[in-house]
């Protein structure tokens, strides 16, 4: 589904992404960790299209397409939804419109006609009980005034109605307390699916003992110095980053 | 200042030759405001509240007086029609009354301009406050007024107060129609403990080129409350002064909301004493400012008092090649200890060729207040726009929603549901990419 190859990319001349290579496929859930400044947010952004990260060399391919040509609307309507670390707060926006907007953009784009508003609301009702949202949520503007939490449970609400085929997120488990960890996590499970990868950046074990990865990447000045099981975590939570560094740098 | 180089001499030789136009009561009035615009004449731009707005378009014309005598011009009937859910109407054209309710709400008392002036309570609050120290219009008006409305608000009332303000295509003349120059009046009262919403709605014949010179005073009584909405959509060359004189008693809230859409150039100065403790004033203004249009709005709220507040919040958008002007000065005297003072301002720059100027002034003569001021003028927010994006929205789709999210913010306030509606669909009309927001919304 996803293929990155030797992928480099700097911000102001400053080289964040330094080789990096990851391949995912799916029906897979991935994590990246990594400790601060190692390019894990870098790459969720060049990944979602964001302007101003520089692509200097390398290569990415996703379901076969050069995934680095496409403009950021097109990503999206292709099925690659990035989950904020910072969700925008969009005052004015409401919560409805652009999940509606959304919804139709992804529809119009399969060449599929536009949602019913009747289901449209009643598919969105459904994900809004699951992620134990309020009805309020949909009238009020985006993310404006939400606490940490709500807006990250409004992130993978988005996801859960705009059902994408790779579902990144990044540090979706930062700022939670342990209760909206798990409807979180639950979220994020739900979304598991053979046809649909996951690539969930984050900096904490705590996440992966909800949602259980298939493979560990541990990022370290803009590459992949080490992939394997979730016995991978353990050992990081317990022995840190540096040993792995030291390891590597013998 | 030689006044005859910024008078127009048709309306110098109707001032030296002055006959009061209303009640002999205010007759000393009248004249004594005649003499002061004479001698003053119309600001120019080196007087600094005039700086950035040119009024010679006004001073340089030849205007008509209404004829109070003549038979009323045509109006077009479609234009007054609006969807404001239920109000009691006064509608005026061209500054003369042409109809008003059966009956006024309970609560409610509203005499015309001329007949009020016969009563001594109205007779003491004509050009009572409403200064003509940042503005020789407000003496012009005074002069020259020879219609308006009287409100005076005794009770709690809940049925929202509509004034129309039409202007004609003017009186045929040979060839042309001939431009008037109006000098509606309006004096508003709200006894102690009373509460009314008011509406002005500023609308006119698509072929007027009138220049339209308004006063309002308005008196809020200890308790009180107003919710006044000022809608100015008027004709593309229509030219309009408008200064509102507020005074604000303890513990009374005066609400504003300018939406500013339409004309030629339209600058409205709203002066807000808050002269007694614990008076609030909230302003919310928006403006589109399309092309050739001059859109300006000075407010000066004056914090006169202990415990004060005031809360400012207005938005700005350049559509087109115009020019939008907005200066909010906030002044805390003396004593106003405890006094508190938020003002946001915000523009946003459209069109290469739209200017927006937006100057904050604080004159702060007390310790122990609060006060805040932010202005800002740019271009959609970036995180945002990205945002949307990724959500896979066209880039015209997010600037869209963006902009009409930007102004929505004021409109978002209005509290009637039927006036809310109305502004939505006009704005939504104006800007950009309308058909995008008309399926979203």
């Amino acid at each position: 589904m996803l293929e990155v190859k030797g992928l480099t990319a700097a911000v102001d001349g400053k080289t964040i992404l330094n080789g990096l290579d990851l391949t995912v496929r799916a029906g897979e859930v991935h994590a990246i960790m990594g400790p601060n400044g190692s390019g894990k947010s870098t790459l969720c952004q060049v990944l979602a299209g964001r302007d101003g990260y520089e692509v200097t060399a390398g290569s990415v391919r996703y379901l076969g397409q050069d995934l680095l040509e496409m403009a950021p609307e097109i990503r999206a309507r292709e099925g690659l939804l990035l989950s904020f670390q910072y969700p925008v707060e969009i005052p004015g926006v409401k919560n409805v419109y652009l999940l509606k907007a959304a919804y139709n953009a992804m529809r119009k784009h399969r060449g599929e006609p536009e949602a019913d508003a009747f289901e449209f609301m009643a598919l969105v009702r459904e994900k809004m009980r699951l992620m134990k949202m309020d009805e309020s949520f949909l009238h009020r503007s985006v993310n404006s005034g939400f606490s940490g939490g709500e807006k990250k449970r409004n992130e993978i609400l988005q996801m859960l109605v705009l059902e994408p085929k790779l579902a990144l997120l990044d540090e979706i488990d930062s700022g939670l307390d342990i209760d909206a960890l798990k409807i979180v996590a639950d979220g994020i499970n739900r979304l598991r699916d053979p046809n649909r990868a996951i690539v969930m950046v984050t900096h904490y074990q705590r996440l992966l003992d909800y949602v259980e990865p298939d493979v560990i990447h541990v990022l370290y000045q803009g590459r992949i110095i080490r992939s394997g099981d979730k016995t991978l975590a353990h050992e990081l939570e317990a022995k840190g980053y540096q040993w792995l560094i030291d390891e590597v740098a013998a | 200042m030689n006044a005859s180089t910024v008078i127009a001499q048709p309306l110098v030789a109707q001032l030296e030759t002055y006959r009061p136009t209303l009640p002999e009561s205010v007759a000393e009035r009248q004249r004594a405001a005649c003499a002061r615009f004479l001698s003053r004449g119309f600001p120019v731009r080196r007087d600094e509240e005039w700086k950035y707005t040119s009024v010679q378009g006004i001073a340089n014309r030849a205007f008509t007086l209404p004829d109070v005598g003549e038979a009323l011009p045509q109006t077009t009937p479609t234009e007054l029609e609006w969807p404001h859910g239920e109000t009691r109407q006064w509608r005026f054209v061209d500054g003369r009354l042409v109809a008003a309710p059966d009956e006024p709400p309970e609560g409610v008392t509203a005499l015309p301009l001329a007949v009020a002036l016969t009563d001594p309570f109205w007779q003491e609050r004509f050009a009572a406050f409403a200064t003509s120290e940042h503005s020789s219009f407000v003496d012009l008006n005074t002069a020259l007024a020879s219609g308006g409305l009287c409100l005076r608000i005794t009770a709690p009332v809940a049925m929202p107060l509509e004034i129309v303000w039409q202007v004609s295509a003017g009186v045929a003349g040979e060839g042309a129609s001939i431009p008037l120059a109006v000098h509606p009046r309006l004096l508003v009262v709200v006894e102690a403990g009373a509460s009314a919403t008011l509406i002005e709605h500023a609308i006119g014949d698509a072929a007027s080129s009138h220049f339209v010179n308004a006063v309002s005073e308005i008196t809020l009584a200890r308790n009180a409350q107003l919710t006044h909405y000022v809608v100015q959509e008027l004709p593309a060359a229509v030219q309009q002064i408008a200064t509102h004189a507020v005074a604000v008693d303890a513990n009374a809230c005066y609400r504003s909301f300018n939406i500013q859409l339409g004309g030629r150039l339209a600058r409205h100065d709203f002066n807000v004493h808050l002269h007694a403790p614990k008076a609030v004033a909230e302003l919310e203004g928006l403006y589109l400012v399309g092309a050739r249009q001059h859109i300006d709005t000075h407010t000066r709220l004056f914090h006169e008092a202990a415990a004060t507040t005031s809360r400012e919040r207005y938005r700005l958008i350049g559509l087109e090649r115009g020019r939008g002007v907005f200066k909010g000065k906030v002044r805390v005297a003396p004593g106003a200890a405890k006094s508190d003072a938020q003002q946001s301002v915000k523009s946003l720059l459209l069109h290469p060729g739209a200017e927006i100027d937006a100057k904050p002034e604080l004159e702060i003569y007390t310790d122990d207040v609060t006060c805040s001021h932010g202005a800002t003028v740019g271009q959609l927010d970036r995180d945002a726009r990205f945002y949307l994006l990724s959500r896979g929205l066209s880039p015209q789709e997010a600037d869209a929603l963006l902009i009409f999210a930007f102004a929505e913010a004021v409109v978002e306030a209005v509290t009637l549901p039927a006036l809310k509606t109305y502004l939505t669909e006009r704005l939504v009309g104006r800007l950009p990419d309308r058909d995008i927001l008309e399926e979203q919304l």
